[in-house]
């Protein structure tokens, strides 16, 4: 007999993947850890936090903010009692989480793997909600949303994406808003889970020691049991954005003891594709790094000056949602911190900063780091999604990186930080 | 493929765990003695400065450049309360040569940076004040900051009140107040200390050869054994139960539980490992199921335990209303186990559950040795036969767990509470 999946081995990282789609579009990867204990899946949907207005057939809708998040709790509750019970039962510990572009589910477990995979389908796959068990999430979420309010690093790192972005969802927080979740009904629920959790538009994802052929029949005959449905169509709205941030300067006041500042340099997505943007990604991180890591003589200075403390930190982030840098810092300067990092950048444009000798190291540290994380089969479950979802390789970045020049770095840094176009985000103690 | 080899080399165990499912191979250096407040913040304080700059690599630029090029390898240090002890753990990630594309000596290169960072503070020197200065402020700003967690401060909170004048009170990474007297001379004289009088033990895993033996012999020698029992606190009674609440300007209450188990008998502290498990250490466990899920009086809400002292907490999210209704709710709780409300089916559930988590942890190199060091403390605490864990938990029932909650006691209970919120 043919068999009906392909298998990729990636010499250089040393590992093998296996893929099989099955007839009603759902794509399935296994990704080889021979030797491991443990066995992990996770099934998830495109389906995120910024999903809220949509067409599907010929409709188009508008839902609460928070809903993804929402259904994902909800499907754990079945007639039959609290899944994540079930899976205790079997000897699994599952998990869930909902991303701005994806909700994920997942278990891992040392035996039992197909009954537990198989209550993982199901839950997935038959939706059950009443306005009974509504009414009680909305009182539980109620109190997750609260828990945030109260953890000043969220804060700050959500109020930066508000003064940020004016219209776009990104800066919705995951969980909705007291307000918003209390709108959300039964129906809203039946109609995101038909929409997204399509076979066509999910995923799944094992890692582990498996037998393959056995494990692909297991899931095909499932998936072939399923009522047949038709191709989906989502399609997807978003709101237009402006270039400029929405505000630029911005104070809250919490319980906390020292100030922390963020600042959130904004610059649009643009029409790169994904290979673009995964290499303007890695790039830019070593861009960050030369100029503001721990081995600059940036960041020397500021430590020095008292300026910054161990807890500085820096990230660039870009998909087909968003792209900005966001740095974050606790000091009890925040204007000199921000006056500071805005006269370096400007320093590094228009100087020749990067360093070829820099950048060579850098590579290796960054592949070192790589092959560290593919130890762990939760990493390269949830990455290789990630990848997957942009149209990239998770097994293809050592290349990437390697592809990476000096100019590279000195373009996506021109191009990608506007000093003049940031919100500064300040929390400080309550007067 | 996978093999654990122990040797004793002028005085200190190395202990090799063979396994070629990792992509790379951790050293890890253990340093144990016991729990003092100056000793645990000097230590602190230390274990920061130690993997900073070294003597070879004079700034913390240049040892990240030295780093990055070994391929990023990951240095790190970190202090630790284990039993009545305080461990200094110094470690070392590196990857496997099969990915190295130049010609490269990691092993020499990664053995001769330990001994570099662990022989490097006996050269520091007036010069380092300065890095001395800047290493404390930096380490009193990072216990500032853990205060900011609201979740973290009402445990340390709930520490203080239960331990009042015990040991057992000092976080392991130390006191602000210790802190600003420390001098550079109290930190020179901490690791002298370490380095002749602790006892220390080297682990290793990943896929390695016997030539690592020698190696890591190479790091650091001992005059003489130093070879201590592994041990925990006297066991104490509670007294009346202590109440303790803080105000404070936030949206949630924290509300912590701290109670002392009276071990009697050796098979107890598997018996408390499973009832933990059982009581709150799981997303199954009686609280979270019945308080979180069914009362909907808790947001967050688990329990944990320090196994070899015998402490339990129980650490929960609650809303300022429901503070008093809460702590009621988990004393039922208790009284269920007391009344033996459960399932046998349960428990070994639970049983499996443990064993499962165990499993899991050998899948990852620092779970490897972690597991391998504790074997090694239990080896060299005892001359008698000792069940293997696997065993222990196997052997544990129902009646066990009915026997050891009626040992558990009520210590104190620590709330902080949400005042007015105008923000």
């Amino acid at each position: 007999m043919m068999t009906k999946y392909t298998k990729t081995y990636y010499e250089h990282v040393d590992e093998t993947v296996y893929k099989q789609v099955m007839d009603n579009g759902l794509q399935v990867y296994i990704i080889d850890k021979s030797g491991y204990n443990k066995k992990f899946a996770t099934y998830t949907t495109k389906y995120g936090s910024t999903d809220n207005h949509f067409k599907s057939g010929d409709k188009v809708y508008n839902v609460p903010d928070g809903i993804a998040h929402f259904l994902e709790h909800k499907m754990f509750d079945k007639e039959s009692g609290d899944v994540f019970t079930k899976f205790s039962e079997m000897g699994a510990s599952a998990n869930a989480f909902t991303s701005v572009d994806r909700t994920s589910y997942l278990f891992s477990a040392t035996e039992n793997f197909e009954e537990n995979l198989t209550l993982l389908m199901n839950m997935v796959e038959i939706p059950y909600f009443t306005p009974e068990k509504v009414d009680k999430e909305i009182g539980i979420i109620n109190e997750e949303i609260k828990m945030y309010q109260d953890n000043p690093g969220y804060r700050l790192y959500h109020e930066t994406l508000n003064s940020m972005y004016e219209n776009s969802p990104v800066a919705i927080d995951i969980a909705g808003t007291l307000e918003s979740i209390s709108e959300i009904t039964a129906e809203h629920l039946y109609l995101c889970h038909e929409t997204f959790y399509a076979p066509d538009n999910m995923v799944m994802i094992l890692a582990g020691d498996f037998d393959i052929e056995a494990t692909f029949n297991f899931i095909e005959t499932h998936q072939n049991k399923r009522p047949t449905t038709t191709p989906s169509n989502i399609e997807r709205f978003l709101p237009e954005e402006p270039y400029g941030v929405s505000c630029y300067n911005q104070e809250i006041q919490l319980q906390v003891t020292t100030p922390k500042v963020m600042l959130g340099f904004k610059s649009l997505p643009d029409d790169a594709d994904s290979h673009l943007r995964s290499k303007r990604d890695a790039a830019m991180l070593f861009a960050l790094d030369m100029v503001f890591g721990e081995q600059s003589s940036y960041y020397e200075d500021l430590l020095e000056r008292g300026i910054i403390d161990d807890s500085f930190n820096f990230s660039y982030q870009e998909d087909n949602l968003v792209r900005h840098t966001l740095m974050a810092v606790e000091t009890e300067h925040p204007e000199t911190f921000t006056q500071e990092i805005i006269r370096i950048i400007k320093e590094v444009k228009d100087s020749d900063f990067f360093s070829e000798k820099r950048l060579q190291s850098q590579k290796r540290e960054l592949l070192g780091d790589y092959l560290t994380s593919l130890n762990s089969p939760e990493y390269v479950a949830n990455q290789f999604t990630k990848y997957l979802f942009d149209g990239a390789d998770l097994y293809e970045v050592p290349e990437l990186i390697n592809s990476i020049t000096l100019d590279d770095l000195k373009e996506f840094f021109n191009n990608s930080i506007d000093e003049m176009n940031v919100s500064s985000v300040i929390v400080k103690p309550h007067d | 493929m996978q093999g654990v080899e122990k040797k004793i080399i002028n005085n200190v165990p190395i202990v090799k765990i063979y396994t070629e499912k990792f992509k790379t191979v951790v050293v890890s250096i253990y340093f144990r003695t016991p729990l003092t407040e100056q000793g645990a913040t000097t230590r602190s304080l230390l274990s920061r400065m130690m993997v900073k700059r070294t003597s070879e690599h004079p700034t913390n630029a240049k040892l990240l450049e030295y780093l990055a090029e070994h391929y990023g390898a990951h240095l790190t240090s970190n202090v630790i309360k284990k039993g009545s002890d305080h461990l200094l753990k110094v470690s070392i990630e590196f990857v496997n040569d099969k990915f190295i594309l130049e010609d490269m000596d990691m092993l020499g290169d990664i053995t001769a940076l330990l001994k570099d960072v662990l022989y490097s503070p006996f050269s520091y020197s007036e010069e380092d004040q300065a890095f001395f200065d800047r290493e404390k402020r930096l380490l009193k700003n990072r216990l500032t900051s853990m205060k900011d967690n609201y979740a973290q401060r009402a445990f340390e909170s709930l520490l203080e009140t239960m331990f009042d004048d015990e040991p057992y009170r000092i976080l392991s990474f130390g006191d602000i107040e210790v802190l600003e007297q420390l001098t550079l001379d109290d930190v020179k004289a901490a690791h002298a200390d370490m380095m002749a009088n602790n006892d220390m033990s080297i682990l290793v895993a990943g896929k390695v050869d016997d030539k690592i033996f020698d190696a890591l012999a190479n790091v650091h020698q001992l005059e003489e054994p130093k070879l201590y029992p592994y041990k925990g606190y006297p066991i104490q009674a509670p007294g009346d139960v202590k109440y303790k609440t803080t105000e404070s300007r936030i949206e949630q209450a924290k509300a912590n539980l701290g109670f002392r188990v009276l071990y009697s008998e050796p098979g107890d502290v598997m018996a408390l490992n499973v009832f933990n498990q059982l009581f709150g250490g799981s997303a199954s466990s009686l609280l979270f199921t019945n308080i979180r899920e069914k009362m909907s009086l808790a947001y967050s809400i688990h329990s944990q335990v320090d196994i070899k002292n015998g402490y339990l907490f129980v650490l929960a999210g609650v809303d300022n209303d429901n503070i008093k209704v809460f702590e009621d709710a988990v004393k039922r709780e208790l009284d269920r186990v007391l009344d033996g409300d459960f399932d046998e089916r349960f428990v070994e559930e639970i049983k499996r559950n443990m064993l499962s988590s165990r499993k899991e942890s050998m899948d990852k190199p620092r779970g490897l040795i972690s597991l391998n060091y504790n074997r090694l403390l239990r080896d060299q605490s005892t001359t008698k036969e000792v069940k293997e864990w696997t065993e222990q938990l196997k052997a544990v029932t129902k009646a066990d767990i009915i026997n050891l909650a009626t040992k558990i006691k009520l210590d104190t209970v620590y709330t902080l509470k949400g005042g007015n919120n105008d923000d």
